[in-house]
């Protein structure tokens, strides 16, 4: 176990810039989840961590000591590869025996030995371990690479898209898997992840990364209920939230937003989220709804209510997903399937009900 | 006839087709090769008999010239060749002119394809520049330098010019295989707990042997039917097959029969290195762990 640090670290990849002085640390036995879309520096972050990339500036420390100029293959971290990296030249049971060749003081044949199959077993794999790796399946590969990083005690795990091969359904029990074994082994584990729900599902701490920036931060529930800025609010949930410019009024005595360039389209505020926009009165906000929050009717409901055309529905199984338009914006609303829904009919909605999400106009959380 | 049967039977004809081809195709590249085997077994009357014989009584005379390194001609006695020395030489120089271009070819076309420096571009463009140079535009300098600091005619300084044409070819063929291992399964390997060198040869060196059995062959051949350094650069003590091949053709006699022998006995270690190393050329064995 061990608790690790970057601290202002900056990657220069030549002309592009991976990682823009990325500072966060570990706590000891956390579960950290790097949340981000494909080439946000997820990747390079582990890699510096693992000591692969080294920074161009910045340094690295686990459990306080400077690491920074330590090879990887001294760190004594293990992790597995978005493409597995198992190779391809050995057997499955050679791939997990092979930490074991850079031991100092390796355990004995028997212990070895013993060790893979524990493992293997845990992973279900143990079946498979005198086949070749070019003989497998995604999920098969998945955990086998998984195995060859359990089959010592490592420091830290650095998971680099364990789950993005994997089919879906096998991807739902290897999440319940993982947040089984993370937490029986109680080692300190960086998760990288470019998928919202295993952020929220796996992670202690989710960090949300973007162009090599840390955008934000903090647990799942912050993540998701008080998001930093646009970007993150976008990152997670699915369909995406809806985020409309509003100008704040205040109309006899009464806090209102109006959809801009769309006046119809207007409610009140209340609560937390009207004392922060009583702030901006005559300015304009960036308001955040997201799809299942969303009040909706097929018939008229109450004064509140905005009333539009349904341009689009998509039946997603257990929900639906209205596309409406709001003024000239697209809305995305989460509906139930037991009501039929026809494209081209009205809808109403009422956005007042809704918890708000608040920004500035350059994206940033409104407090 | 129901659809499998004609399936079948346009099957039946396709793969007779295709046979048929490949025979012909084979009949014309092969016969020469075949001519001249046979030539190796005729004597000079049958060699030189009109219309051509395909039916002849076998004579093992011209390989015990080549062997014994004398020809034994009526009225005239022993003539000496020298054609087991030169076939020796030429083993010699292009299997250690293959085996020093691999020791330092792989690593430099590791190093070509991994990192980034100052001038790499530059480097592995002058390596392939020596292939499409000829070689007659580099052999006066040479030649001169040879002679001033004693190179002439020894095993060293050929081996040392036939880099000019083993290297170039070892480097950028397994440049390119090299580029195909994901630098992952190294770094895999690193994580594991090995250092980087040790995670090459433990990772990496295998996935690449199939390219080294290749580029060493192909490299061989080259440095096998060079011609052109071995007459200019070498000595009767290092002169090659290709050379001694030539000598077969004097003023007094042309000994196809001889010569076809030699030629058959030096093309016997390209055919034992090709089946050596074809069992190497499967290649496609690092795809598949790797998702792409």
């Amino acid at each position: 176990m061990a608790r690790v640090a970057l601290k202002n670290v900056t990657v220069d990849y030549g002309t592009t810039v991976a990682l823009k002085n990325i500072s966060f640390e570990t706590e000891d036995g956390e579960f950290l989840v790097i949340l981000g879309p494909a080439g946000a520096g997820k990747t390079t972050t582990l890699k510096v961590a693992a000591g692969l990339v080294k920074p161009t500036r910045g340094r690295v420390f686990m459990d306080g000591e400077d690491v920074t100029d330590k090879p990887g293959n001294l760190r004594n971290v293990a992790m597995t590869f978005e493409d597995y990296a198992l190779y391809p030249t050995f057997s499955v049971r050679q791939n997990l025996e092979n930490p074991f060749g850079a031991m100092e003081n390796p355990p004995t044949k028997e212990e070895q030995e013993a060790k893979v199959m524990e493992v293997a077993k845990m992973l279900q794999i143990d079946h498979l371990l005198d086949r070749r790796v070019d003989q497998m399946s995604g999920g098969q590969k998945q955990r086998v690479s998984l195995a060859r990083s359990m089959v010592r005690q490592p420091q830290i795990f650095l998971f680099d898209e364990p789950l993005s091969h994997v089919d879906a359904k096998i991807r739902h029990a290897m999440r319940a898997e993982l947040h089984r074994l993370a937490s029986a082994m109680a080692t300190t584990t960086i998760y990288v992840t470019h998928d919202y729900v295993e952020a929220l599902s796996l992670g202690d701490r989710i960090i949300v990364i973007d162009k090599g920036e840390i955008r934000q931060i903090g647990t799942p529930h912050e993540i998701y209920h008080k998001p930093s800025c646009e970007f993150v609010a976008n990152v997670v949930g699915q369909p995406n939230i809806n985020i409309y410019p509003f100008l704040v009024k205040q109309e006899n005595g009464n806090l209102m937003v109006e959809l801009k360039d769309t006046p119809q389209c207007n409610f009140s505020p209340n609560g937390e989220a009207g004392s922060v926009l009583a702030k901006h009165v005559g300015g304009v906000v960036h308001i955040g709804f997201r799809p299942q929050d969303i009040r909706y009717s097929l018939t008229p409901i109450n004064s509140h209510a905005f009333s539009t055309k349904i341009e689009l529905y998509e039946l997603w199984g257990r929900r639906g997903m209205v596309m409406a338009l709001l003024g000239e914006h697209e809305m995305r609303v989460l509906t139930d399937t037991d009501t039929r829904i026809d494209i081209g009919s009205q809808i109403w909605l009422d956005l007042s009900k809704a918890p708000l999400y608040l920004f500035d106009e350059s994206g940033n959380q409104l407090t | 006839m129901n659809q499998t049967e004609i399936k079948e039977k346009k099957n039946w004809w396709t793969i007779i087709g295709a046979n048929l081809a490949l025979i012909v195709i084979f009949a014309f590249f092969l016969f020469p090769i075949l001519w001249m085997v046979g030539m190796s077994f005729k004597t000079i009357d049958d060699i030189l008999a009109w219309p051509p014989k395909f039916i002849f009584t076998p004579t093992w005379d011209n390989y015990r010239a080549i062997i014994t390194s004398t020809i034994e001609q009526r009225g005239v006695g022993k003539i000496p060749i020298d054609f087991m020395p030169s076939f020796w030489h030429t083993l010699i120089i292009s299997t250690l002119s293959v085996l020093l271009s691999v020791f330092l070819g792989v690593p430099a076309a590791y190093a070509i394809s991994r990192f980034k420096f100052k001038g790499r571009d530059d480097i592995s463009f002058t390596f392939l520049s020596f292939r499409f140079g000829p070689e007659l535009l580099v052999i006066i300098p040479i030649y001169f330098i040879f002679q001033k600091i004693g190179l002439m005619g020894t095993y060293i300084g050929l081996i040392w010019v036939y880099q000019l044409i083993t290297m170039p070819m070892i480097i950028w063929i397994m440049k390119s295989y090299v580029d195909d291992v994901p630098v992952d399964f190294e770094d895999a390997c690193v994580v594991d707990g090995y250092p980087r060198w040790k995670a090459v040869l433990r990772i990496v060196l295998p996935i690449i042997r199939p390219g080294i059995a290749a580029s060493a062959l192909l490299a061989f051949i080259y440095a096998w039917n060079n011609f052109l350094f071995s007459l200019v650069l070498g000595s009767a003590s290092t002169s090659t097959i290709t050379l001694s091949a030539m000598k077969f053709i004097s003023a007094e006699a042309l000994r196809y029969g001889i010569m076809s022998a030699g030629i058959v006995i030096s093309f016997l270690p390209i055919l034992a290195f090709s089946v050596f190393a074809q069992r190497y050329f499967v290649r496609g064995l690092s795809m598949g762990a790797i998702k792409r």
